[in-house]
C-alpha cells in the first residue's frame, strides 16, 4: 500500500510539471508558427503603417523600452529609499503596518492603475495620455515587487557586516551608504528585472494612459504618448483587418515575449549568482 | 597607572533580565585586561558596553556609569561613533567583506578620514606589518579578502581596527575559532600592542590569561567574581597544580582569590 502510494504521488508530480512545461512549449510553439514569418529585418526596423497592415514594429520596441525603463529610473530610488526608511528607521510595529500597506499595492487589479492613473496624471495634472503618465503608473506598480526584492537583499546582509562597521566608527548613515546599499545590490537588481518584466507585460494600466495606436513616433516631449508592444498586440489581435494584421500582430508577440524571456533568465541568471 | 575606563556601579540589563550587576572596576592603560568566565555569564555583553556596541539591542538597559577617559559615554548628546573610533572591536569570528584585503583593511580609514591614496598605501604596509601579515600578503593585495585562512583574516580585522588608531582594543573571544598556531600569532601580536593600547579581552581559556594578561577578572553569573593581576593568579596556580585542582573549578566554584579591583585601582579583598 505504501509503495503505491509513493507511486501515486511521484505519478501526480511528474504529470503535473510535465503539464507546466509543456504550456509554455505550447504557447512558444503557437507564436512561433503564427508569428515567425513576421520576422524579418523590415519588421523590426520600420514604423507602423495602414494600420499595422503594412511597415513594422520599430516605435512599439522603443516605446515599450521608453516606458519600462522610465518606469525603473522612478521605481528604483523611492523604492530604496522607501526599504532604507522602514528596516532602518522605523520601529516594529511600524514596519508591519507599512509591509501590509506594500502588499496590498501588489494587490490592486492593474486595470485600477490605469484608471486612477488617468484620473490624477491625465486629467489633474493634465499631462494628458503620455509617455510621462506611463512612466509614472507603471513606476508605481511595480514598487512593491522592487520593495520586497530590496528588503529581501538587505536583510540577508549579515549583521556582522554593521556590526563591524559601526565598531569602526561608522555612523547609521555612512552605514547604510558604504555597507547596506552596496551590499543588497542583488536584491535590487533582480527586483528592477522583475519589475522590468512585469512593468513590459502590462496592458491595462498604460491603455488608456501612456499610449496611442498608430502615427506615434518617438515622443518629443514628456507629455507625448507612446506605442507599444503589448498594446499594439492588443489592438491588431483585436481590430485588426486581414491576415497580415494578424501576423503582424503574432509577429508583435513573439518579440514582446523574447524582451520578456530574456529579462527573466538574466533575473534567473542573477539570482544564481546571488547564491 | 592612569585609567582610561572606570565603571561604577555598572548594572546591564536585557529588558528586565539583568545581565551583569554591580560592577566597580577601572581599566588601566596600556595592559591587557582579560575577561574570563563560562559561556552566558556576561563577558561579550560587559564588552560590548564599552564601546557602546549594545545599543544595537532594543532592550538593553544600563544603569551606573562608564567613563572613558573621564567622560560619561552614556550621556545623552555623546557622539557614539566617535567612542567607538577611539574604542576598537574585533570579534569573535574574523568579519571579512566581500571585497579585497586592502579594501578590507581599509575600509574604515578610506571613508572616514581623508587621506590621500598614498599615505592609506603606507598606513596599509605599516598595519600588516604590525600584524605580521605583510609578508603574505604584499604580492596579493586586490585579491578577495575570502582567500585569506582564518587565522590571516582575524590578523587582518585586527589590523582593519587598529588603521583607525584607538586608545583601547575590544577583542571578544578572537582566537575562539582558530588553530593552535593562528592563535598563538594573535596572542603575540596583543603582547605587542600594549605598548601602545589598552586591550580587552574576552576568553575562554584560562592559558591564554596566563600568556597575554596583565590584569584578570572572572565574571560568573552577572557578577565580577574575581580580579586582579595575572602574576597573582599565576603564583596560585603553580600551587593548585601541585594539589591538584583543575583550573577552571576554581573559578566556578571555589573562591581562591577573592580580590576586586575598585574604582581607585586598588586590589582589595572583597567580591561586591
Amino acid at each position: 500500500m505504501r509503495r503505491f502510494k509513493t507511486f501515486f504521488f511521484s505519478l501526480v508530480c511528474c504529470v503535473s510539471a510535465f503539464f507546466s512545461i509543456s504550456f509554455l512549449f505550447l504557447i512558444l510553439s503557437v507564436i512561433v508558427i503564427k508569428g515567425g514569418s513576421a520576422i524579418h529585418w523590415e519588421f523590426l526596423t520600420q514604423p507602423s503603417r495602414s494600420i499595422g497592415q503594412e511597415g513594422g514594429i520599430t516605435y512599439q520596441i522603443l516605446g515599450t523600452l521608453l516606458l519600462i525603463f522610465g518606469a525603473g529610473l522612478i521605481s528604483l530610488p523611492v523604492a530604496l529609499g522607501a526599504v532604507i526608511y522602514e528596516t532602518e528607521y522605523l520601529k516594529p510595529p511600524f514596519q508591519k503596518a507599512a509591509n501590509i500597506l506594500i502588499f496590498s499595492l501588489n494587490g490592486v487589479p492593474t486595470i485600477l492603475f490605469g484608471l486612477v492613473g488617468f484620473l490624477i496624471f491625465g486629467l489633474y495634472l493634465r499631462w494628458g495620455i503620455s509617455w510621462a503618465s506611463g512612466c509614472v503608473i507603471l513606476g508605481v506598480m511595480i514598487l512593491p515587487t522592487l520593495v520586497i526584492s530590496i528588503k529581501e537583499g538587505i536583510q540577508t546582509i549579515p549583521l556582522i557586516y554593521r556590526e563591524a562597521a559601526l565598531a569602526l566608527g561608522m555612523t547609521k548613515a555612512q552605514v547604510i551608504r558604504k555597507v547596506v546599499i552596496p551590499q543588497s545590490f542583488h536584491g535590487w537588481v533582480t527586483g528592477l528585472l522583475l519589475g522590468l518584466g512585469r512593468a513590459a507585460g502590462e496592458t491595462a494600466a498604460i491603455l488608456f494612459t501612456a499610449t496611442a495606436f498608430s502615427g506615434v513616433t518617438l515622443p518629443q516631449s514628456f507629455i507625448e504618448p507612446v506605442s507599444t508592444l503589448q498594446t499594439h498586440l492588443f489592438v491588431l489581435s483585436q481590430e485588426g483587418v486581414g491576415s497580415v494584421s494578424l501576423t503582424h500582430a503574432w509577429g508583435t508577440a513573439l518579440v514582446l515575449l523574447f524582451n520578456l524571456s530574456s529579462l527573466a533568465v538574466r533575473f534567473k541568471l542573477t539570482w544564481e549568482g546571488e547564491r | 597607572m592612569k585609567a582610561v575606563f572606570q565603571l561604577k556601579n555598572l548594572s546591564l540589563f536585557y529588558g528586565k533580565t539583568p545581565v551583569l550587576e554591580g560592577v566597580n572596576l577601572s581599566i588601566y592603560e596600556k595592559r591587557v585586561l582579560c575577561v574570563i568566565g563560562p559561556s552566558g555569564a556576561g563577558k561579550s555583553s560587559f564588552l560590548r558596553t564599552l564601546n557602546r556596541m549594545n545599543d544595537l539591542i532594543p532592550s538593553f538597559r544600563l544603569s551606573g556609569s562608564v567613563l572613558f577617559e573621564d567622560h560619561e559615554i552614556y550621556k545623552n548628546g555623546m557622539e557614539v561613533s566617535q567612542v567607538r573610533r577611539r574604542v576598537g572591536m574585533v570579534f569573535q569570528k574574523p568579519c571579512m567583506f566581500p571585497t579585497s584585503i586592502l579594501e578590507n583593511l581599509l575600509f574604515g580609514i578610506k571613508r572616514l578620514e581623508r587621506k590621500g591614496k598614498r599615505e592609506l598605501l603606507e598606513t596599509a604596509e605599516e598595519t600588516l606589518r604590525e600584524v605580521s601579515l605583510w609578508d603574505h600578503v604584499k604580492d596579493r593585495l586586490h585579491k578577495p579578502a575570502g582567500t585569506l585562512s582564518q587565522g590571516q583574516q582575524q590578523r587582518l580585522a585586527i589590523g582593519r581596527a587598529l588603521t583607525m588608531d584607538p586608545s583601547v582594543l575590544l577583542l571578544d573571544e578572537p582566537t575562539a575559532s582558530l588553530d593552535i598556531h593562528s592563535a598563538e600569532a594573535i596572542e603575540k601580536l596583543v603582547k605587542g600592542l600594549k605598548d601602545k593600547m589598552t586591550v580587552v579581552l574576552v576568553t575562554h581559556k584560562l592559558e591564554q590569561v596566563e600568556r597575554t594578561g596583565d590584569d584578570f577578572i572572572v565574571i560568573d553569573n552577572g557578577k565580577i567574581r574575581e580580579a586582579g593581576s595575572t602574576r597573582e593568579l599565576i603564583k596560585e596556580t603553580n600551587k593548585e597544580k601541585k594539589v591538584g585542582i583543575p583550573h577552571w573549578r576554581r573559578f566556578t566554584e571555589i573562591n581562591l582569590l577573592g580580590m576586586i579591583v575598585d574604582q581607585r585601582g586598588i586590589i582589595g579583598k572583597e567580591v561586591p
